[in-house]
């Protein structure tokens, strides 16, 4: 079937999406669903809750897009309404913890892939090794605040810029940069704890 | 101006983002104080580690929306969509992860090529189900899609996978199977059986569960 549906920029897809184009709304989601996934990922870390909240925010995204205001930028909003998701979540895990009465619910162990990529390596005791680095890593990361951790993965690995971070969070320039800067001193403090510093 | 407030630069200038003026006003400062080199350093530090440290995130799984027809806004369909679309990507996922679970005894990696094509066709189907349901195979040049699935069936396939894929695998397309039930509850019935044979086909081509 012939589409019809040139690509465009996220907000015009969206006016097509608006204007009744499911067309549109396939492209949005081929072009954003890796880079969705991989901030989801990074902040929860469970595969399945990662490739739950993708789809709640794109399901979001189209029951919504008429709410979506012109000028505004789509990733913004899209990320905004992950974040909230990610957050409405972690809650949730905080909750059972309480009710369970565990102990640090530590994230799953790094991804399938990534053991797959490390098993390739030729020495196992690097291997080894860097499993304990990733572990070390997740674990500092949940210990440091939930607002810090968000700024860090938002410019560490989505690579955002820090005025596109602000509006993701709706909060001034310099308060992202100091979460950043107490984030990543709180992140080495987490390290150094477990024995991690850079030699 | 005192060290304690230099932060918001040395943020700036560790990702590359201070303007000539202010980084010029910096390289001056940090050439007389070594507490903020050192901070400027440890913070690099702390960068390095977070970068290079940091486990891989894995493949994403390909979002295949089965969108409800007709309207966008949220109500029943939307209620509806969420239950499919959340279960139709629990599928997907099983189809993009089975690799991972294999043993050396198990049939060959499926040509996933021809998988995505065919998810990326029954997309389209569903498109165009949704904006011309009443379309004749003339206009459309497609036979139409008739609902193939019947529980039966469905329970035939699925203790077919589950024969070649591990338990938590076959449980993860119970799951699935049971949240097409409870949305079929709320839904349009003639749209869920449709939505249900074009997820039932979408597993269906994948090649691992061909009869050999």
């Amino acid at each position: 079937m012939q589409t019809g549906v040139s690509a465009g920029t996220d907000e015009e897809l969206l006016q097509a999406v608006r204007a009744g184009d499911g067309d549109s709304f396939g492209l949005l989601v081929a072009r954003w669903e890796q880079p969705l996934f991989r901030f989801v990922y990074r902040l929860l870390p469970r595969q399945d809750d990662a490739r739950d909240i993708c789809q709640e925010t794109f399901l979001r995204i189209l029951g919504k897009a008429h709410r979506f205001r012109r000028g505004a930028r789509f990733s913004t909003w899209m990320y905004q309404i992950a974040l909230n998701l990610c957050r409405d979540q972690l809650r949730r895990r905080r909750r059972w913890r309480r009710i369970l009465a565990e102990g640090v619910d530590l994230p799953e162990r790094p991804a399938a892939g990534h053991a797959a990529e490390v098993s390739a390596m030729r020495d196992p005791s690097v291997a080894a090794e860097r499993s304990q680095l990733n572990a070390a890593v997740l674990r500092a990361l949940d210990e440091i605040p939930a607002e810090q951790r968000e700024v860090l993965i938002l410019k560490e690995f989505e690579e955002l810029k820090f005025r596109e971070i602000a509006e993701i969070l709706r909060c001034p320039e310099s308060t992202v940069k100091s979460r950043l800067y107490y984030g990543l001193n709180a992140l080495r403090g987490a390290l150094a704890r477990q024995g991690i510093r850079e030699p | 101006m005192p060290c304690n407030e230099w932060k918001d630069q040395w943020i700036a200038q560790l990702y590359g983002e201070l303007d000539p003026a202010e980084g010029q006003l910096a390289e001056r400062h940090l050439a007389a104080c070594s507490a903020c080199r050192r901070t400027l350093e440890e913070l690099g530090s702390s960068r390095r580690i977070l970068r290079e440290c940091a486990p891989a995130v894995p493949a994403a799984p390909r979002v295949v929306m089965l969108r409800p027809r007709g309207h966008w806004r949220a109500g029943w369909a939307f209620a509806s969509g969420l239950a499919l679309g959340a279960t139709a990507l629990v599928a997907i996922a099983l189809l993009a992860w089975g690799p991972a679970r294999r043993g050396a005894d198990e049939p060959p990696s499926p040509d996933w090529s021809r998988v995505e094509a065919r998810l990326q066709q029954i997309e389209l189907l569903v498109h165009e189900i949704e904006t011309r349901p009443a379309a004749s195979v003339q206009e459309t040049g497609r036979q139409p899609l008739e609902p193939q699935l019947t529980r039966a069936q469905f329970n035939q396939e699925l203790e077919r996978i589950s024969r070649r894929f591990d338990v938590e695998r076959a449980r993860d397309l119970e799951t699935f199977w049971q949240s097409l039930m409870a949305a079929q509850v709320r839904a349009d019935t003639r749209m869920d059986r449709t939505e249900q044979a074009l997820t039932y086909l979408a597993l269906r081509q994948d090649p691992r569960l061909r009869e050999r």
